[in-house]
């Protein structure tokens, strides 16, 4: 069990780790064409692009999969809303009491 | 009347395959087609995504997609699951307070019996409501028989919430006159509330038809079908009654069951096919039955089609839909006199006692060897089955409806009702008011209210808008012509727009948020705008997002962020400026190919594309006709042209301190312009070529290439800047501004346009403000942009293009050149004009044929 949190945990920190590389390569077309090149020099043209497509897909999916663990993934407006229903329960909670 | 009509029986995973999807479907499409003025509002439930997409294609057309409605559901509240009763209590409550904030007069839910395994609620009246409450009870079967169905004390409490429900419902509506009679008696309701509508078939998709041969012989050895056989179509519960199937089969005398394949059609039978299978072994025989699993409609009536008899041996039938799909087939039907069937099959000869082997083993046997048996029972299934109409079901229902309306009319509304002025604030009352609202958690609430802040709008007047994302631009700095088009069509949009509020918006690769792209507006109004931040984005039903910059990226990672926001009403469109790259892949590096292909596949999942050029548009229709599946919503491609006055695009300035000189170089001689990045397909290599070969002719002109060093283009760049004439005869400008290049336009003679494949040709528009003429390569983009405006040449190699500029020197000279300045060209400002004629698919619009179905509108 340990083991495979441990395991999670350490795909997670890659993914995320590579999608900041990423994100920095593009925003430099001259360094991006180089990577281009250099990963295509060593072979690894179609383990990268497979890569890069998982990747993409499952950015989206991920963030999109909606699990609240902090109020501070809300937006302003489901933040409101969340603090308003909070305080209602719990004001008609003490009302009942 | 409006009439809301909660549509989750065609949703959830348990039900759309079923009956009572086929109902739901069905009913509501001839409800629309007959809606004799009532209004009709579709509810959909977030939490079913896959479904919405379909449930939205189906009706396109036939209802406008503003009236199909989604509430979102962040979060289970399935029976099944063990810690659902808090989360249950919030769904149903928002349910029914949207429901509600649609202002309805009748609220029709088609099926009453869900969300014991899908996150469903379907509570009826726990809040107070003006509307009447319509629910369809499609059978009482656990209720006959409990010990088999509601073996859990959570299956139980579900059920009977249910029939609370049903009991509430001011309309209970059921599918046969036997179901009516078991809900009056079993749930104790009177008769005049229960309404029979009977189930019906889609008569243009279950009827006869000739099956071509191949096709015939394709399917059956598909499926392993290889002799004469017997159907079976439906679920696998015990009320089904296979086991005595199974017998029946058996009994059937040796040389009839040889000559008889027996063929088990369903979803369940297959995901159980081993136990059943062990009976089958039990019984003495396997190798004659084919279980198919779940079939598509296409197979199934191909099925109903080609048996020789189909079986139906149910003991317990709300209505019983596949001997009905099978009489319309044409098939001969035979099936049990139990429950509903004999009214749905209408023909005594054609039952059997589902209880007694033998009988039913006869009834097979008569009919699979006496041919004018069958005949009748074919004749009496088509006749019968074409007096179940869903048209007629629908007028029927209406009838109901009316008459219910009517009376809530005369006596008034309820008057202790819901408010639902502010949904949300009501929600969040009614949600907080249940005693079980102490046990949601944290994590509840969070679900809670994401779920309520994507469903309503939080300001409710606000207009609808346009965003433009501008992802590349923002993010990768990228100053390209896109980005330059970009620009400009934003500036118009943003500044003068009076349709729609057009704001540019950015994303990221790791975001499915979009957020305003405050620096661009602050540019383009030229000064700060007060209220401009990078707030996130709200996204209203209504709205529309066009992707006008390129930023393939963000297209193919945003494809559930695309369809999450055409669910939710958002109408969404990519700009595409050339398929170059899929055209001509030898021209650029593979990763950007593959790439570019992922991307056009991406923008299938819009409602369509809107292109820079009509030649463009044709290839995209032709790339995706050969590329995508068949979709069911059309996919729109309309095409605008590019406007050309620099100055409303908000342009680059600055002259570098040796510019002068070299506007003075370029003018003094006969300087003929190239523009745009170096690029293989954009033919600067054969340009250079024919230079030389002028040069060396003694022709005395001058060649200047403005653009970018591109993706390999190494050694064109250094023949470039090593070359004799260089700074002399040829000059290579990089990177320079648009202040810098109207002065070189204004300096040359003539524009070479010896590009392979482009999006538009701009420079060609460009060169037509200049009034300085035209050379281009005859492609369909410059034939589409300069028409008879410019002078062309076909050909790549550089004797061809020499010769093209000899002659035209020779024309020139006699003062007969094409002249470029009647070339038809736009402003930025009308570029935008046709841009937002193609998204709002105004009459102006230009489009091609839309790809995929197309119905008439709503009448």
């Amino acid at each position: 069990m340990a083991m495979k949190a441990v395991r999670s945990l350490l795909k997670s920190f890659i993914k995320a780790s590579l999608r900041q590389v990423l994100n920095f390569v593009k925003t430099y077309p001259k360094l991006r064409i180089f990577v281009v090149k250099v990963v295509c020099a060593l072979g690894l043209k179609n383990i990268a692009h497979s890569i890069l497509m998982r990747l993409r897909m499952s950015s989206y999916s991920q963030s999109m999969a909606f699990n609240p663990s902090s109020i501070d993934h809300l937006s302003p407006y489901a933040r409101q809303i969340y603090l308003d229903l909070k305080q209602a329960v719990k004001r008609l909670q003490q009302d009942h009491h | 009347m409006r009439i809301v009509i909660d549509m989750q029986g065609a949703q959830t995973p348990f039900s759309r395959h079923r009956g009572v999807g086929r109902y739901t479907m069905g009913l509501v499409t001839s409800l629309l087609h007959n809606h004799r003025d009532h209004e009709i509002f579709l509810a959909l439930n977030g939490a079913f995504q896959d479904a919405i997409g379909d449930i939205r294609d189906e009706f396109e057309g036939l209802l406008p997609q503003e009236k199909i409605r989604v509430w979102q559901q962040f979060y289970n509240c399935s029976a099944i699951n063990h810690d659902y009763a808090p989360a249950k209590w919030a769904a149903e409550i928002s349910r029914e307070v949207f429901l509600n904030s649609l202002n309805p007069d009748i609220i029709f839910s088609t099926n009453l019996q869900e969300g014991l395994f899908d996150p469903a609620p379907t509570s009826v009246k726990l809040l107070s409501s003006k509307a009447l409450f319509c629910t369809t009870l499609h059978d009482v079967i656990p209720m006959v028989y409990p010990q088999r169905y509601n073996t859990l004390p959570s299956i139980q409490k579900w059920y009977d919430e249910k029939i609370e429900g049903a009991r509430k419902s001011d309309i209970i509506l059921t599918v046969s006159e036997h179901s009516k009679k078991e809900i009056i008696e079993l749930v104790g309701v009177p008769s005049d509330s229960v309404a029979v509508i009977y189930n019906a078939v889609d008569h243009l998709k279950f009827r006869q038809k000739d099956i071509h041969i191949e096709e015939r012989r394709a399917l059956l050895s598909r499926l392993g079908i290889t002799k004469p056989f017997l159907l079976y179509s439906g679920g696998a519960d015990i009320h089904k009654n296979l086991n005595r199937l199974y017998q029946a089969y058996a009994r059937l005398p040796i040389e009839t069951r040889n000559d008889h394949q027996l063929v088990m059609v369903g979803k369940e039978l297959n995901s159980n096919q081993e136990m059943h299978r062990s009976i089958l072994r039990k019984l003495g025989f396997d190798s004659g039955v084919v279980f198919t699993g779940y079939l598509n409609d296409n197979d199934l009536i191909s099925l109903y089609n080609l048996c020789k008899l189909f079986v139906f041996p149910s003991i317990h039938e709300g209505f019983g839909l596949p001997p009905l799909e099978a009489m319309a087939c044409g098939a001969p039907v035979i099936a049990s006199k139990a429950a509903s069937l004999p009214e749905v099959v209408g023909l005594g000869e054609a039952l059997f006692d589902p209880y007694d082997e033998a009988d039913m083993a006869q009834k097979m046997e008569r009919a699979l060897i006496n041919s004018n048996f069958r005949e009748h029972l074919k004749q009496n299934g088509i006749a019968r089955a074409a007096s179940f109409s869903w048209d007629t079901s629908a007028s029927k229902l209406l009838d109901i409806l009316e008459s219910a309306g009517g009376t809530l009319k005369k006596n008034g509304a309820n008057s202790s009702t819901i408010s639902v002025a502010d949904p949300v604030k009501t929600t969040i009352e009614e949600i907080a008011a249940g005693s079980i609202a102490a046990q949601l958690k944290s994590s509840d609430m969070m679900a809670i209210a994401v779920s309520l802040s994507e469903t309503y709008p939080s300001k409710s007047d606000r207009p609808r808008k346009l965003f433009l994302d501008v992802s590349a631009m923002i993010q990768n700095r990228d100053h390209t012509g896109i980005q330059r088009v970009v620009r400009a069509i934003c500036y118009e949009l943003v500044r003068e727009c009076q349709e729609i509020e057009a704001e540019p918006v950015y994303t990221s690769l790791d975001d499915h948020e979009f957020y305003r792209a405050g620096v661009l507006i602050d540019k383009i109004h030229g000064y700060p705008v007060a209220t401009t931040d990078n707030a996130r984005i709200e996204f209203y039903s209504g709205d529309i997002l066009l992707y006008l910059d390129l930023h393939p990226g963000v297209a193919i990672s945003h494809i559930e962020k695309t369809r999450y926001l055409r669910n939710k009403g958002v109408t969404v469109y990519h700009v595409v400026y050339d398929l170059l790259p899929a055209r001509f892949p030898h021209f650029f590096w593979p990763e950007l190919c593959d790439e570019f292909v992922e991307w056009l596949k991406a923008l299938s999942h819009a409602n369509g594309a809107i292109c820079i050029s009509r030649a463009v548009a044709l290839e995209l229709q032709q790339w995706m006709m050969a590329n995508t599946t068949e979709r069911k919503r059309p996919f729109r491609i309309g095409w605008f042209h590019l406007g050309s006055d620099i100055e409303n695009s908000i342009p680059t300035c600055g002259i570098p301190p040796d510019g002068v000189d070299t506007i003075g170089k370029i003018s003094s001689g006969t300087s003929f312009l190239v523009v745009g990045t170096i690029e293989p397909r954009k033919g600067q290599d054969q340009i250079l070529d024919s230079f030389e070969l002028l040069w060396s002719d003694g022709v005395n002109v001058s060649l200047v290439i403005v653009g970018k060093k591109g993706w390999g283009m190494e050694n064109l760049a250094n023949r470039l800047l090593s070359h004799a004439e260089y700074g002399n005869r040829l000059h290579w400008l990089d990177r320079i501004s648009d202040e810098y290049l109207e002065k070189i336009y204004a300096s040359c003679v003539c524009l070479i346009a010896a590009s392979e494949g482009e999006g538009f040709g701009l420079p060609l528009i460009e060169a037509a403000r200049h009034k300085i003429p035209v050379i281009a390569r005859d492609i369909p983009v410059f034939r589409e942009v300069a028409g008879e405006h410019a002078y062309y040449f076909k050909g790549s190699e550089p004797h061809v293009l020499a010769d093209t500029i000899q002659r035209w020197i020779e024309l020139c000279r006699q003062g007969s050149v094409p002249q470029s300045c009647g070339m038809p060209r736009l402003t930025w400002a009308q570029s935008a004009e046709q841009l937002m004629a193609a998204i709002l698919d105004k009459p102006s619009a230009v489009s091609l044929n839309a790809i995929g179905k197309k119905r008439n509108v709503y009448k």
